[in-house]
């Protein structure tokens, strides 16, 4: 399963890497703001898309809404600290498939996968 | 000494920099509940600076500029102090958002911002204390100076046998905007402390 990893961050990349299952055999492709998101996504690297909202040039609400407007059935799992209510609401709005609260854990992983029914 | 904080690598930075993205997640739905509307948080930036040096504050763009500045200290095997500075407007701001008018609004001002310097402490220090398992006391947040910048209040206070890490952070609330940056003074006999946070995150992954 070809997977988008999008975060400005090197470690939180490493800890969704970490957390996803072995049996998914995931290839991996990484991002670090959604400008390049798009990009790896245009370029047929992502089917499943797990994506950060607070991050520079383009942020991940941006990201979704443009990702969901030009492909409504793409499968996007958000991974954030921002945890107000009204920001998980509002990325479900958009289409996201699950939101997970960083930092994220195999077990919080394992579920949005079955959330999305990818496992 | 030179600053152990300073010297971080570019890995060290990054975990250090994306647990306080999860701390001032957790600060910005404290505060959203506060204020009852949606926060918009902006990318989290550190940098170490060295206090006794304040020539150092003036590549942060807060620092020559008149503000709001706020401190708290923290106790236990992480011991210092964060000031929170806000924009000068800031008190106004968030008054105005809570919906207070007049004589009120101008005898809230310092409580709310104490409220927000009490969240925002505890989401950032709470964090790294949290990651190692150690217990950490608060003293009470109080105004510790408005109108000046934080390079003029800096200059007259003593910190020395402190290093300092300055969190760059933008909150908007609804219509209103309001920034403030935290400054976490950490005292040199703990700053190892702050180094063990951030090896263990780097470990564990």
């Amino acid at each position: 399963m070809k997977i988008l990893i999008v975060d400005d961050s090197a470690m939180s990349r490493k800890l969704v890497l970490k957390a996803l299952p072995a049996e998914l055999q995931a290839v991996v492709t990484q991002a670090t703001n959604g400008e390049e998101a798009l990009a790896a996504y245009h370029a047929g690297h992502a089917e499943v898309i797990f994506l950060d909202l607070t991050m520079p040039v383009m942020d991940g609400f941006r990201t979704l809404e443009q990702l969901k407007r030009e492909d409504a059935n793409a499968v996007v799992i958000v991974i954030s600290a921002d945890i107000q209510p009204q920001a998980q609401q509002r990325v479900r709005d958009l289409g996201a498939a699950a939101f997970v609260k960083k930092p994220i854990t195999p077990e919080a992983m394992q579920a949005a996968l079955y959330e999305v029914g990818l496992i | 000494m030179s600053s152990q904080l300073a010297n971080l690598s570019e890995e060290q930075r990054d975990a250090l920099q994306e647990l306080m993205n999860v701390a001032m997640g957790q600060g910005a739905d404290r505060l959203a509940r506060l204020t009852e509307t949606f926060v918009t948080l902006s990318v989290p930036r550190i940098h170490a600076v060295d206090v006794t040096n304040t020539s150092l504050l003036s590549q942060l763009m807060i620092a020559s500029q008149p503000a709001i500045i706020t401190r708290q200290s923290f106790l236990g095997r992480l011991r210092g102090e964060v000031m929170v500075c806000f924009g000068d407007n800031g008190a106004d701001q968030l008054a105005d958002l809570m919906g207070y008018e007049g004589v009120e609004k101008h005898s809230i001002q310092d409580e709310l911002m104490l409220d927000v310097t009490n969240i925002l402490t505890g989401a950032c220090i709470n964090s790294l204390a949290q990651q190692v398992d150690i217990k950490v006391s608060y003293g009470s947040p109080s105004l510790l100076s408005r109108g000046r910048s934080l390079q003029e209040v800096l200059g007259a206070e003593e910190l020395r046998g402190h290093q300092a890490l300055v969190l760059e952070i933008h909150f908007e609330v609804a219509t209103h905007s309001f920034y403030c940056d935290l400054l976490v003074c950490i005292t040199e006999d703990t700053v190892a402390t702050v180094i063990e946070v951030i090896d263990q995150l780097l470990n564990d992954i």
